[in-house]
């Protein structure tokens, strides 16, 4: 089952978080799981890709930018699914932040529209992978080799 | 006559699993049930941008879930946010036709799937 998910963070109160960003962030190296988050809207999608990655590796879900902020702080993921298309603040908002804060973080943008737009706002704000839905198993897992082969030495899953 | 559900990429994404697959049918299901009476309240408030949002999550989903005819009626839905009242309803009558056979369909795989 999904994780639960406490009161959404509010985007004026990272300072707050970053120390404990700064911990979990350190911990990246000793895992025995590649921690990756979800941030997806739709249930259904969140729910299938959660079925796709839990064998493998350690999940979080979240269904808006504030709740992926929140858990992106919490717990330092290695690899972040983010849909661009979200209620409230967009993914490329959350995308935005999450660079800015964490220069080694690596994030996948997610969505159903392929838009022009959507790629060069992408670019922009130097994110590591696109993928356009239908989700498969194949485009999941390419994300997540190009992720291990830039990480010099790869970590064991 | 073709399938109006794909489930071999969803298959490939669940293992085959089928306790998972009931599971993601039956929000499938529900979740589109609250995007159809949604679009039919937007269409009927004329609230534009609540309908194109409400059009592209449920073909995001039905692109995931391997529907891919109904996927491309919500897209078309999605590009005519502006559309008068009166084709509106024509996309909505598309889509509620084409959503009756993924449900039906759906629910021949699994008969209990609720």
């Amino acid at each position: 089952m999904e994780k639960s998910t406490s009161m959404p963070l509010s985007l004026d109160q990272i300072p707050a978080r970053v120390a404990h960003f700064k911990i979990a962030k350190s911990t990246r190296q000793k895992r025995d799981k590649l921690g990756v988050l979800v941030v997806e809207d739709q249930l259904f999608s969140r729910r299938l890709l959660f079925e796709v990655l839990r064998h493998e590796f350690e999940v979080d879900l979240a269904a808006n930018a504030r709740e992926g902020l929140k858990l992106y702080l919490e717990n330092a993921p290695d690899i972040a699914f983010f849909d661009i298309e979200l209620s409230g603040e967009s993914g490329h908002e959350l995308a935005r932040i999450v660079k800015a804060l964490d220069p080694d973080s690596f994030v996948v943008m997610v969505t159903g529209n392929n838009s022009v737009e959507d790629v060069a706002l992408a670019k922009s704000n130097r994110v590591e992978g696109f993928i356009v839905k239908p989700y498969s198993k194949a485009k999941i897992m390419e994300s997540i080799e190009a992720y291990r082969s830039i990480r010099s030495g790869g970590k064991a899953t | 006559m073709t399938d109006p559900v794909n489930l071999a990429n969803l298959r490939e994404m669940t293992g085959g699993d089928a306790a998972i697959e009931r599971e993601l049918f039956a929000v499938f299901m529900d979740s589109s049930e609250k995007c159809f009476a949604n679009l039919e309240a937007n269409a009927a408030a004329g609230q534009e941008e609540a309908w194109r949002t409400e059009a592209h999550a449920w073909k995001g989903m039905s692109l995931n879930l391997g529907a891919e005819s109904l996927g491309h009626l919500c897209a078309n839905a999605q590009m005519k946010n502006t559309a008068p009242p009166e084709e509106k309803a024509k996309i909505l009558a598309e889509i509620k036709d084409e959503y009756e056979k993924v449900k039906q369909y759906l629910k021949s795989v699994y008969p209990t799937t609720a």
